[in-house]
């Protein structure tokens, strides 16, 4: 039977699936971790730095793309400048006559990518999406499993991918599923096979889904987006064993190598790899090891992910592995840091050399009734609170977005009561301006790094961020800041229900704490050369 | 005088459109669409709940009407309002009297929450009252079971001795407020603030709430000089006795002979309800009191309240209580029921897009050549049956949905709904809105 098909959920009705994945699983066994490590032991025991391909060529901005000299006929990279480490490029993706794309997309970075799981950015219609100037994000995600599982891939391949079907006429990046081995753990069982799913779906009646890397991408050429990613082996970044780390490690490299084998669309659409190897940034541990991987297979590699972040690890072990993975990773290509989303980790990974970011707590957060903004200090005003009921304000005074419409649109009373009755058009709002937000902060971060001025806009937004500062307590462990903007968003939309009460869980931590400067951020910006405890008190 | 007590701290009372300044809607729309439902919401909740105002009693207050006056009599404790003072009955009144039921913007009843404790408070003092009172007459305007008025008692009757109110600029005989057990006077303020009057500027569609994108449309169609308007209405109440109607009429009535409070529009549109009460004396009741005692004079339009079509027979009675008045019947379920009340030549709304819509209904006006009537096309997006369709929802059309170069196919729309996403509605809302200006246009 075509497993194609195993992923169509309403086709789930032969009984022989279970028999034949059997079979498949036969078909694929685990190596020992031995014979894992024997290409890599020169790595694993060498104490250099993997670095490869780490001379930047500089192209002005403006200069067309030309993918016949590219290395990849699939994506054209172009780097503009840098400052510090923060990095300025464009990233360029040809016309594809299939999807009635005429002339070459462009994507200017650092950007932030809005996720779209399901074909639609939650709340906002494409219309408005594209043609309001201060949204307009030139890419946007997709979710590979959920994708599979509605419309599925026969309607897909009808409408000829989710451009044609959702018509998005920007970029698309599409997640592998390979998060929803973390985030649906409970039902999924990986093996070398593939990851193997119990739908979550109870009218299925907890049938099994077999998540191959191949089908992985055959799905994904199926959507028919512009950046694909592999399928990775995620592991939750707070699991405590070694040994399934490095399983997964040396199970990601082989699954790459079966992710590229299947991509039948190479012209049109790239292949991410994704650096995987848990915290371990020791010199041969496991993200060398994994680097290394990718290292040899570079010429087949358009661009660049992180992996396994973003879920539940201290903010000390994270910056550390990006900050790692970019000193490794080529600069000519393009580097995505998944699941990340909150705007200081964008100004703080941006100075460490990241280009690309997707989340979903901007939209999340805005349908929650939470607003990110920049002139009050904690960064994000809930605007369900009572606080702000007769507030005529709007929600900022500079922004443009379809909400504020530069201080005369809906006023903070407005949304309160609207957010509290669950009107859509609340949800709407708060969308576009978190949107707006987003691109407002990426645009200005290109701005400074063309400019060569990035280590003054760190400085200034940390000031804004943070105005009480830095404190030396805090850098000696004296004081332990809680980082309070964000609370802990899972990445999968899925889960909404279970998070609603997040503006709540917000709203009962303390206001008055003190907003110093976290060890993380100071530690972070210095490895990024950048001292922001000098002019600061 | 000041307007009663201070607003709390940290608060900014919130503007109405009847104060000075005078309320100017927001500037990125025309302004001729603005939301209703933020605005009514917004003044109520706050007036009601943190300044200790209660809605009823001010209207009481407004109307000087005789039960009403006996009213604030017995609830005198105005000043402290319904904070949950000792034997503060004003909570009660909020509850018992008031209960207000608005037609919220998506054509949901939204009933107003007072709390359980609030009302069994309100329950002690009202023993309490009964108690201590001596000759106490109780007894509702009308005898009608369902939310009755609260027991009326004279004022002397009340403990302490009714301090008059100050009677600026207030209609007459509104000057016996009194407050119980303390020296501070009811301090009320005279003109009736903007909560009971809510500035309504809408178009033609109505006033629903619906996403901006939908908005956007209809700025485009008012852009086109199709229509559209500005109107000042109270606000819809449920009401299910005589007695609730006729206060919100004396108070336009009131309005009208005062030619206006200071700040104060008049009211252009006025609700009507089709649906009193069984048997119909209270529609009989209601059209007897428009046409022989109540002020039409600025009025433009009636608003009828409901949500199943009227007969044509009182759509005629109601255009025959003025020359060239308007009727309305915004809150209409079904796109059918819309057609038919269109062609009678009443004004509809965009709840039947809304309530449609809601339902994953998508439909098609269509225009029979022969005999030039209109026809109803459904699509129902839960249908599995669409999910391979390629095809627009009607060619042509200028929705968020159908327009150049999004051109949505019902597969897609198809998907949206099965996946429960909020941007199937508001396409699916965008395209009802647009068949039904269709309609507005040929009509």
């Amino acid at each position: 039977m075509e497993i194609s098909r195993q992923v169509k959920r309403t086709k789930l009705s032969d009984e022989s699936i279970e028999s034949n994945t059997s079979v498949i699983h036969a078909n694929y066994p685990t190596p020992p971790i031995e014979d894992c490590r024997k290409p890599y032991a020169e790595i694993i025991a060498s104490k250099t730095r993997v670095e490869w391909d780490r001379e930047a060529k500089f192209t002005p901005v403006g200069t067309e793309p030309d993918f016949t000299s590219s290395p990849h006929p699939s994506l054209d990279f172009h780097l503009h400048a840098m400052s510090g480490h923060a990095r300025a490029s464009t990233l360029f993706f040809p016309p594809r006559p299939s999807i009635n794309r005429k002339a070459p997309v462009s994507v200017p970075t650092p950007i932030f990518m809005p996720v779209g799981t399901k074909g639609t950015i939650k709340s906002m219609s494409y219309e408005e999406l594209c043609t309001v100037k201060s949204l307009s994000p030139p890419i946007i995600l997709g979710n590979t499993y959920h994708l599979a599982l509605d419309p599925g891939t026969d309607v897909l391949d009808s409408f000829g991918g989710l451009h044609n079907f959702s018509s998005w006429p920007g970029a698309l990046l599409t997640d592998s599923g390979g998060f929803q081995m973390v985030s649906l753990l409970k039902l999924a069982e990986i093996t070398e096979a593939g990851v193997e799913f119990e739908s979550p779906y109870a009218k299925d009646n907890k049938k099994k889904i077999l998540l191959k890397p191949e089908e992985s991408i055959r799905t994904q050429n199926s959507i028919g987006a512009d950046v694909m990613m592999q399928l990775d082996d995620v592991v939750s970044s707070i699991h405590d064993g070694d040994e399934r780390f490095e399983e997964a490690t040396y199970r990601t490299l082989r699954w790459l190598d079966r992710c590229i084998e299947s991509n039948i669309n190479k012209e049109e659409q790239n292949l991410f790899a994704i650096v995987q190897g848990g915290l371990d940034v020791s010199l041969g541990g496991l993200r060398e090891v994994c680097l290394e991987g990718f290292r040899r297979r570079d010429d087949k590699i358009p661009g660049y992910a992180i992996g396994g972040l973003a879920g539940g690890e201290s903010k000390d072990d994270f910056w550390k592995v990006v900050s790692q993975c970019c000193k490794s990773l080529p600069t000519n290509k393009p580097r995505y840091l998944m699941g990340v989303g909150y705007p200081l980790d964008l100004v703080v990974c941006t100075a460490l050399g990241v280009d690309m970011y997707d989340c979903v707590y901007p939209t999340r957060t805005a349908r929650f009734g939470v607003a990110l903004v920049d002139d009050r200090s904690p960064g994000t005003m809930r605007v369900k609170s009572n606080e702000y009921s007769l507030d005529e304000r709007t929600l900022e005074p500079n922004c443009d977005c379809p909400c504020c419409k530069l201080g005369k649109g809906y006023s903070r009373s407005k949304l309160h009561m609207m957010l509290k009755s669950g009107e859509p058009l609340a949800a709407q709002l708060m969308t576009a301006h978190n949107i707006a937000y987003m691109m407002r902060l990426v645009r200005k971060m290109r701005k400074a790094i063309l400019e060569g001025k990035y280590e003054e806009f760190v400085r200034s937004y940390i000031k804004k961020f943070f105005p009480d500062g830095y404190s030396e307590e805090v850098m000696k462990g004296e004081t332990v800041v809680k980082d309070n903007r964000h609370d802990k968003v899972t990445q999968e939309d899925d889960k909404e229900e279970s998070t609603k009460d997040e503006a709540a869980k917000e709203a009962a931590k303390g206001k008055d704490e003190q907003l110093f400067i976290p060890k993380w951020v100071v530690e972070a910006l210095s490895a990024a050369d950048i001292d922001i405890t000098k002019g600061i008190k | 005088m000041s307007p009663s007590r201070p607003p709390q701290e940290n608060s900014i009372l919130l503007p109405c459109p009847s104060c000075t300044p005078p309320y100017t809607p927001p500037q990125y729309l025309p302004s001729s669409i603005t939301l209703v439902l933020p605005l009514a919401d917004a003044c109520l909740v706050p007036y009601s709940s943190k300044l200790g105002y209660t809605f009823e009693k001010r209207t009481a207050k407004f109307h000087g009407l005789e039960e009403d006056e006996s009213e604030v009599g017995v609830s005198g404790g105005v000043g402290k309002g319904n904070s949950g003072g000792k034997g503060n009955s004003g909570g009660y009144k909020f509850q018992q009297i008031i209960l207000p039921i608005l037609e919220i913007p998506t054509g949901k009843l939204v009933r107003f929450k007072t709390t359980k404790k609030g009302a069994n408070e309100q329950d002690k003092s009202k023993k309490k009252r009964k108690l201590g009172e001596e000759g106490g007459v109780s007894g509702s305007a009308d005898g009608s079971a369902a939310p009755a008025p609260a027991p009326a008692t004279p004022a002397p009757a009340t403990p302490a001795p009714a301090t008059p109110a100050p009677a600026t600029a207030a209609p007459a005989p509104v000057a016996t407020a009194t407050a119980i057990g303390s020296s501070v006077p009811a301090v009320r303020p005279p003109v009736l603030p903007a909560d009971t009057s809510v500035v309504l500027k809408t178009c033609k569609f109505g006033h629903q709430s619906i996403p901006l994108s939908t908005y956007r449309d209809l700025a485009a169609c008012l852009a086109e000089g199709r229509g559209g308007g500005s109107w000042t209405m109270p606000f819809v109440w449920h009401a299910n006795t005589r007695k609730r109607v006729g206060d919100i009429l004396k108070y336009l009535k009131v309005k009208g002979a005062d030619g206006g409070m200071e700040g104060q529009r008049q009211p252009s549109l006025i609700p009507v309800w089709d649906e009193l009460e069984e048997g119909g004396g209270e529609k009989r009741w209601l059209i007897d009191y428009l046409r022989t005692e109540a002020d039409l004079s600025c009025v433009e339009g009636l608003v009828v309240v409901s949500s199943t079509p009227v007969s044509s027979s009182f759509v005629e009675v109601l255009r025959s209580l003025k020359q060239g008045i308007k009727v309305y019947c915004p809150y209409l379920k079904t796109v059918e029921d819309a057609l038919g009340m269109a062609e009678m030549g009443v004004g509809i709304g965009a709840g039947c897009a809304v309530e449609e819509a809601e339902k994953g209904v998508a439909f098609n006006l269509v225009k029979n050549q022969v005999d030039g009537k209109w026809e109803v096309r459904r699509f129902d997006l839960k249908d599995c049956g669409m999910r391979m369709d390629k095809g627009v929802l009607e060619e042509g059309c200028g929705c968020l949905s159908c327009r150049e170069p999004r051109r949505h196919s019902k597969g897609y729309l198809h998907h949206l709904w099965k996946t429960g996403e909020i941007t199937g509605k508001v396409l699916n809302m965008s395209h009802n809105l647009w068949q039904l200006d269709k309609l507005k246009e040929s009509l």
